[in-house]
């Protein structure tokens, strides 16, 4: 009988809850899709026209103390800063520091957990924040979510950009693909100098990868030497192999001892993905002879031959 | 003893559909996470490119859905039989303006009767691969469409399976998370059924066939919680049926609880929690999903500031 009732209580609870969830999910979504979606357009429409005017008093946004307000003008304001290049920010500034932005996102920075932690620590990194905030994200470097980490790193970099490279080398964790190409499109703004010197030539592995993101997007083809550097380095392959696609974008020759030496190292999988990725940038053939062996010289000249017209 | 095995049964449900949510939750936060990461959508990110594989496809309407995602390095190779679907080969040669290129059989792959393949030199479309090939399996379908795949990242489609927007920029974001040499394969239930494989390691497992993703080693396996492809369930209204049995059910707990029959009412309850998972689980999908829900709302004050 105990057990039981034990049972049902537990059930009561988890219904409760869960039909409690049903509710809240059901509120949110009206609310994203009607008085939030007009909200966003609105507050766009006031930012832009304060932008286009020049003057430098902080508008007026209607209805910022109904819930939900505060986090559309912050979504609205880091949108404009993400999706726009050599923007003078000086009036979002005001704007952040007038309403208070930047403390109410550190607020409910604290309140969040896990990837909602990571979703305002992205707002905040896109929004321009006042001095005292890059000190107190710094204990979110310490997360278990790697989102967190990252977001936490980008709010630092952010608002002390002179720091950033110093910042991404004593990031402990090595950056994955995506966040790399998070740190460019911050970079693209104007937000980081594009000095790819220093990182390339650095030994630190996350500098690196940013470095040879920056050589490959930009087309730097002066930075031939430092790749081949990177290329013969026989402690990181996986920085080498990147190094080599980095070559391969930028149509660099690649018959040299370095590549010969890494292709030589490189399992048949990988030398077969360098393969298609050397067809996708229009290398012939005869110029790879000397770097690959009989058998995965047809595989290429196959590869080649597919994106030529049937003259049969 | 059988009490026992009740309650038991009954916390184990409840314990089920409670982890059930939380995934979705936690993957729904993910979700809207990678929405705020524009970096994919600039620029693809590093190497990760994925090719969809198109089996049985036959409306033009699910091809222009599986070329218009904005992700860069993402192609689709759809396999058709000219001799038996002959109209709409012909509608996609002449709508994509592809030309016949030469094909050379891989030994990646076990292939067979690929009869022509087709590329477009369209800027628009110049990520479309076309091969003939007589229908028979759709395992068959998908490597000799694996054999000119150029990404490292496969993704099989049946027909009917149109993306949901941004599931590439987002699956991105997931298969760099974990890097490229410990992602085999990544599959979600979640809104149907779908799988994501690397290129290495479906030919590492003899192509794509029977029980090839078994083939993959475990530790290379990731879950997604998540929907990929769109399904008419995400745009379709509760049923008033539903609400009904809702308070049908809830009626009979009530009764059960005060005539104090507590075993009925237990497991009557964990039927309750059951459904309030599907419930939920269904509104979060249907959210991620991006399905529009019918504001009454009186914009228009907004609108006449």
């Amino acid at each position: 009988m105990n057990l039981f009732v034990v049972c049902s209580v537990c059930s009561g609870a988890v219904v409760a809850g869960l039909l409690g969830l049903r509710g809240a999910e059901f509120v949110r979504s009206r609310r994203q899709q009607g008085f939030r979606s007009v909200l966003r357009r609105r507050y766009l429409h006031i930012v832009m026209a304060a932008l286009a005017a020049g003057d430098r008093s902080v508008p007026r946004f209607p209805l910022l103390r109904r819930a939900g307000s505060r986090l559309v003008l912050a979504e609205t304001l880091a949108g404009i800063v993400s999706m726009t290049c050599g923007l003078d920010i000086g009036l979002l500034r005001q704007v952040v520091a007038h309403y208070g932005l930047d403390r109410w996102l550190l607020r409910r920075v604290r309140f969040a957990q896990g990837y909602r932690r990571a979703r305002y620590l992205a707002l905040l990194a896109a929004l321009p924040v006042g001095e005292e905030v890059p000190a107190r994200v710094v204990r979110y470097g310490r997360s278990r979510n790697r989102y967190v980490r990252f977001f936490a790193l980008m709010t630092r970099m952010a608002a002390e950009p002179a720091a950033a490279v110093r910042r991404m080398a004593d990031h402990a964790v090595p950056f994955s693909d995506t966040e790399v190409a998070e740190i460019m499109t911050f970079l693209r703004r104007g937000a980081l100098p594009v000095a790819y010197e220093p990182l390339v030539a650095s030994p630190s592995f996350n500098l690196r990868r940013v470095g040879l993101s920056i050589v490959r997007q930009f087309g730097i083809e002066e930075a031939e030497p430092l790749l081949l550097r990177m290329v013969g380095c026989e402690g990181a392959p996986v920085l080498g192999a990147e190094a080599l696609r980095t070559l391969c974008a930028l149509r660099r020759p690649l018959v040299r001892p370095q590549v010969r030496r890494l292709v030589g190292r490189m399992s048949s999988a990988q030398r077969r993905s360098l393969m298609r990725c050397m067809v996708r940038n229009s290398y012939s053939p005869a110029a790879l002879q000397s770097l690959f062996d009989e058998a995965e010289c047809d595989y290429y000249r196959t590869v080649v031959r597919s994106y030529k017209r049937c003259l049969s | 003893m059988i009490r026992a095995l009740v309650c038991l049964l009954s916390l184990a449900a409840v314990a089920a559909a409670c982890l059930w949510v939380f995934h979705l939750l936690r993957a729904r936060n993910k979700r809207l996470l990678a929405l705020r990461m524009y970096g994919t959508s600039c620029d693809a990110s590093g190497s990760i490119g994925f090719s969809l594989l198109c089996s049985g496809v036959r409306r033009l309407s699910q091809v222009e859905n599986l070329l218009s995602s904005e992700y860069v390095r993402s192609e689709a190779v759809v396999v058709v039989d000219a001799l038996r679907r002959r109209v709409f080969f012909e509608t996609l040669v002449a709508r994509y303006r592809l030309i016949r290129v030469e094909y050379l059989p891989s030994d990646e792959f076990p292939v067979r009767g690929v009869r022509s393949m087709w590329r477009s030199r369209r800027r628009c479309f110049r990520r479309l691969v076309l091969l003939d090939r007589p229908e028979d399996t759709a395992a068959d379908d998908w490597n000799a469409a694996a054999s000119v795949a150029s990404c490292e990242y496969l993704i099989p489609v049946r027909d009917g399976c149109c993306l949901l927007p941004g599931v590439l920029e987002r699956l991105s974001v997931e298969v760099g998370q974990w890097g490229p040499a410990t992602v085999g394969a990544v599959r979600s239930w979640v809104g149907g059924p779908f799988v994501l494989v690397s290129r290495e390691a479906v030919a590492a497992a003899g192509g794509f066939g029977r029980g090839f993703l078994r083939r993959i080693p475990r530790r290379m396996r990731h879950r997604l919680w998540e929907p990929v492809f769109f399904r008419p369930e995400f745009r379709a209204d509760v049923s008033r049926w539903r609400f009904l049995g809702a308070w049908a059910l809830g009626c009979t707990i009530l009764a059960a609880l005060l005539a104090g029959w507590w075993a009925v009412a237990a497991l009557l309850l964990a039927g309750a929690v059951l459904w309030c998972a599907a419930a939920c689980s269904a509104r979060l999908v249907a959210d991620m999903a991006g399905r529009k829900i019918r504001c009454k709302i009186g914009v228009k004050n907004f609108t006449e500031w």
